[in-house]
């Protein structure tokens, strides 16, 4: 159940809580209720010490050793043949009491501590509040009604500071900014422990829902205990409103769902050894429990209106995954025939969907608002044209224009008039600005969007060569590759012309040359652009568009074409230009008229003009082009063959 | 001297001064050691045989006629063995009526009461008076007269020690002298688990701050710890040269490239472990280097281990008493382990 992290190398009581455990057991074994009033003494003592020494690793370890007491003397509940349960009476009810206790000294030191204090008590009351979800747990676990109320009353006590909190108060000055930043830090540590206290309480609720969904409670049973919990939610008046269900999720999204109230370890199966099972999630459970309370009270409870970036800084990402996990466990529950045998057949969602729709639209506007109205960083956009430009120029296969490179053919077109191919796009990347933001982290992929986007621009300039050859030369059809290319090769040689390259797909070198081992086919290389010679020609592989598929070309290369290029002013390499910019309110109004359903609608909800503006304006525009023109020189000088078989 | 240890106790003291014991005390502490019975022998030796020559006016008014020292010497032999027998006899007797009788009490008892110190003391003396009554006819009578008179003060000491020794045991009779010296010794045990734990972590923190670059075996480069072997047999660290090291690190230009391995005091090691590593193109550039970097680490046979032996005791006894619900000895037993978290929380670095 708990863990014993102690440091083998850093403490000297190493090993000792397995002593007192054992102790304990056979202090309850022995019946020996003064003996167990010793040890509860000396928990007391390190309990304490621990506190005022702020040593949260004796802290942690003792406090829940206190679990232990009922779980232990639960086991002997039963076995002891005289019926006498007393020394289970009494470690019970000391289990509970003993941690509720433990907050007497914690209030204490917190009220008089000052900021960084507070944060370390918190850190104590966290771990007793865990003891405290742990030992809710166990009960639930056993079914015992009796200690389960027993427990959530001295739970009831144990924070009495935070009843003296006021959380509407605290969000009302929040809201309209009456908080120095000292007050503020204040405040927010006090909701820390406010929030344990909370979670601790609606943990095991929703931990009972997910029993009975799994058929390990039936409906009586669970609503015979839900009846203490609801009555400490409506007397203590908590609400879980829906700025801390986000603040709650952002905490789980995180190694705290590891440990946080020790909710991981939670189940209901006992697992047999060695074999593979899955864990079940907070996420499974809890935000299922959510969900269902929000059915019942038809919202999710949303008094006041709260960022909760002001509380705590949060990942952007996970305002959008919350919703759709929310969504997801509303169709999981409209699914469930136990649900809808609770609700009796009347799973009414439609108001906690409108409220998500209306949630997640509003969150979708400030978040679009927040983006339009931040600048551009200017190293994350040359990050993306640099990144873009290697790959356009680092292709890791064969790119044409390294080829025209190699042979020299190409030139820049100084003569104006002629009219040359422009290669490329306006990209019009829809929600694309966040990448270029400084909130925006690698996880979004905007490398990986500039690299795909570069290796495009280069097949393109590739597939515009193959098919100006297309267009302007007569394939001749062959039988086979292997007299195609002879054939080729012959009649080029035989006008005069000296073969210098020959185009072919992997498949047709694969199985006409490599398994074959055709005589004429050497692997040695005259170029890192090629692959092999083919009767002394060097040989070029290329496999994308499959516009090789079937095809081969034989060319001396150097008379039969040539290539042109417009240079650009500070383009990279006087040649890609690459500009990322900002939506104009012309280009945002043009995209509103052309699809104005589109854009006015999210998540169902119909957005204003205004709204609707500023949502198209957390695009992009990515305008990338080059501007190239293969020629043909001599058409003689290069054949295309077609194998028909 | 170079010597981290000695620097990490030093600086240990300075923030926990209860952690060390005084030199008087540790001397006592080491004399009481059955172990160390010979240092007992040879002062009661020397001082029987040579305390002579040393003039203490004040002990100069007894004096004995040259023909009645021969039969005093065989009289004093006579007396001390047999106050010795007795005494045994005696110390038997006490032993037997232990308040708790098991071999935890014995082994304090025997620690705690003098019982050695004493009982060497009066065996050397007895080796003694047998030595001058065998030699008598061979020392000159004013030297047999003399040792004679040491003899005699050193006896009565003999006795005054004896009574004290049997005050100490019968206090052994009662239970809560028995767990007074528990505690004490539990302390003593759970000061000395501390003073492990902080050489390991302060040298560690010490040997870091020299500024080498971390070893881990998870590293994706491979790095080897060049022409290097524990010596076969060792499988501690028990010392390291700090000011020799420290010196080595500040010649160093390229420190990243020489990597330490967890180089701590007390650190257990096998033959094949090394100390220092080095990425395989740089061995022969730094190979003097290694060398000497890994002449520092000082290495040992005896491992140090931490000592639960009173631990264990009072977990033993908390049982036995729970068995019989004896709640006083539990909340007793159960006081003594709280001072070790008293300690651990006080404990500084």
């Amino acid at each position: 159940m708990f863990l014993n992290q102690n440091n083998t190398d850093s403490d000297i009581t190493n090993g000792l809580r397995t002593d007192v455990l054992k102790i304990i057991d056979t202090a309850i074994r022995n019946n020996s209720i003064e003996s167990f009033y010793s040890i509860d003494g000396f928990i007391v003592k390190i309990l304490n010490l621990s506190i005022s020494n702020k040593n949260l690793l004796h802290f942690r370890d003792y406090i829940e050793v206190c679990v232990f007491y009922y779980t232990l003397s639960y086991n002997y509940k039963y076995s002891n043949s005289d019926g006498n349960n007393k020394i289970f009476d009494v470690c019970s009810d000391r289990s509970a009491q003993r941690i509720r206790e433990s907050f007497l000294l914690m209030n204490f030191t917190y009220e008089k501590s000052n900021l960084i204090d507070k944060k370390i008590i918190n850190e104590f009351k966290l771990r007793a509040f865990t003891a405290f979800s742990q030992l809710l747990y166990e009960q639930v676990k056993r079914k015992d009604l009796k200690q389960f109320t027993s427990t959530l009353n001295q739970l009831e006590q144990a924070e009495t500071f935070g009843f003296q909190f006021d959380k509407y108060d605290f969000l009302m000055k929040l809201y309209r900014d009456q908080y120095t930043e000292d007050e503020l830090s204040h405040y927010k540590i006090n909701l820390q422990s406010v929030h344990y206290f909370q979670h601790t309480i609606l943990g095991v609720k929703y931990w009972l829902y997910y029993l009975f969904e799994n058929n390990q409670f039936s409906i009586d049973e669970m609503r015979d205990f839900l009846i203490p919990i609801n009555q400490v939610l409506q007397y203590n008046h908590i609400t879980h409103d829906y700025w801390e269900i986000e603040l709650l999720f952002n905490f789980l999204n995180s190694r705290a769902l590891d440990w946080y109230l020790n909710w991981q370890s939670w189940d209901y199966i006992e697992h047999a050894d060695g074999k593979p099972y899955t864990m079940q999630s907070p996420f499974d459970w809890f935000f299922k429990g959510i969900v269902i309370d929000a059915i019942q009270n038809q919202s999710f409870s949303n008094n006041v209106s709260v960022d909760c970036n002001q509380i705590e800084k949060q990942n952007p990402n996970n305002k959008s995954l919350l919703i759709h996990t929310l969504r997801e466990k509303i169709k999981s529950i409209q699914l469930s025939e136990k649900w809808t045998e609770f609700f009796s057949n009347n799973i009414n969602t439609l108001a906690i969907e409108k409220q998500l729709n209306q949630l997640s639209a509003s969150f979708e506007i400030e978040n679009a608002k927040s983006i339009v109205s931040t600048d551009l960083i200017p190293a994350k956009v040359f990050k993306f044209k640099e990144d873009f430009y290697n790959a356009w120029n680092n292709r890791k296969s064969l790119s044409i224009r390294k080829l025209f490179e190699y042979f020299n053919k190409k030139t820049p077109c100084e003569d104006r008039s002629k009219e040359l191919f422009i290669v490329g796009t306006k990209l019009f990347f829809e929600r694309g600005k966040r990448l270029f933001l400084s909130s925006a982290d690698d996880v979004l992929g905007v490398d990986s969007i500039a690299k795909d986007r570069g290796s495009d621009l280069s097949l393109a300039e590739d597939r515009l060569f193959f098919e100006t050859l297309f267009k302007n030369k007569q394939e001749k059809i062959f039988d086979n590759l292997l007299v195609g290319l002879d054939t080729c090769i012959e009649n080029l040689r035989t006008a005069g012309k000296e073969p210098d390259a020959i185009f072919l797909n992997h498949w047709d070198i694969y199985v006409n040359f490599e398994r074959e081992n055709n005589i004429k086919w050497s692997r040695e290389k005259k170029t890192e652009l090629s692959v092999g010679t083919y009767d002394n020609i060097t040989v070029f592989e290329y496999t994308y568009h499959n516009i090789l598929q079937h095809r081969f070309i034989v060319a001396d290369f150097t008379k039969a074409f040539k290539m042109l290029y417009r240079e650009i002013p500070e383009a990279f390499d006087s040649v890609l230009k690459i500009d990322i910019k900002e939506i104009s309110d012309e280009m945002a109004k043009d995209k509103l008229q052309k699809e104005p359903d589109k854009w006015r609608n999210i998540d169902g909800q119909q957005l204003s003009d205004e709204d609707a503006l500023i949502y198209i304006k957390t695009s992009i525009l990515i305008d990338y082009e080059v501007i190239d023109l293969f020629e043909i020189d001599n058409i003689d000088a290069f054949e295309i063959g077609l194998i028909e078989k | 001297m170079d010597n981290l240890r000695k620097k990490v106790d030093k600086k240990l003291k300075e923030q926990n001064k209860d952690l060390f014991e005084s030199k008087l005390v540790m001397f006592w502490n080491f004399a009481k050691n059955n172990n160390n019975w010979w240092i007992i022998s040879v002062i009661v030796l020397l001082m029987f045989f040579c305390l002579q020559f040393i003039n203490i006016p004040f002990l100069n008014f007894i004096s004995f006629k040259e023909d009645t020292v021969k039969s005093l010497i065989e009289n004093r032999t006579t007396n001390i063995v047999t106050l010795i027998s007795v005494t045994f006899a005696v110390i038997g007797f006490l032993i037997a009526n232990l308040a708790i009788k098991d071999s935890y009490t014995y082994n304090i008892l025997f620690k705690k009461s003098s019982f050695f110190p004493v009982v060497f003391f009066a065996l050397s003396l007895i080796v003694a008076f047998i030595l001058l009554s065998t030699l008598k006819d061979s020392f000159l009578p004013i030297y047999n007269a003399r040792t004679l008179i040491v003899g005699s003060f050193l006896l009565i000491c003999v006795i005054f020690c004896v009574g004290y020794l049997f005050t100490q045991l019968v206090k052994f009779t009662n239970h809560k002298h028995i767990l007074k010296l528990t505690k004490t010794e539990f302390l003593k045990e759970a000061k000395e688990n501390l003073k492990i734990i902080g050489r390991k972590q302060l040298s560690e923190k010490i040997v870091n701050e020299l500024g080498f670059s971390k070893f881990s075996n998870f590293r994706y480069s491979p790095y080897v710890k060049a022409d290097f072997q524990v010596p076969k047999g060792h499988n501690i660290i028990s010392d390291i040269k700090i000011n020799k090291l420290a010196e080595l690190s500040s010649s160093i230009h390229s420190k990243e490239e020489i990597l330490i391995n967890n180089v701590r005091l007390y650190k257990e090691v096998n033959t094949d472990d090394g100390f220092f590593y080095v990425a395989p193109q740089n061995i022969i550039k730094h190979k003097k280097l290694l060398k000497k970097l890994n002449s520092c680490i000082v290495t040992s046979d005896k491992p140090i281990k931490f000592n639960f032996e009173s631990k264990n005791y009072i977990i033993q006894k908390l049982n036995e008493n729970i068995k019989i619900n004896n709640e006083k000895n539990v909340e007793a037993y159960f006081d003594i382990l709280f001072e070790a978290f008293k300690l651990q929380q006080d404990f500084k670095i």
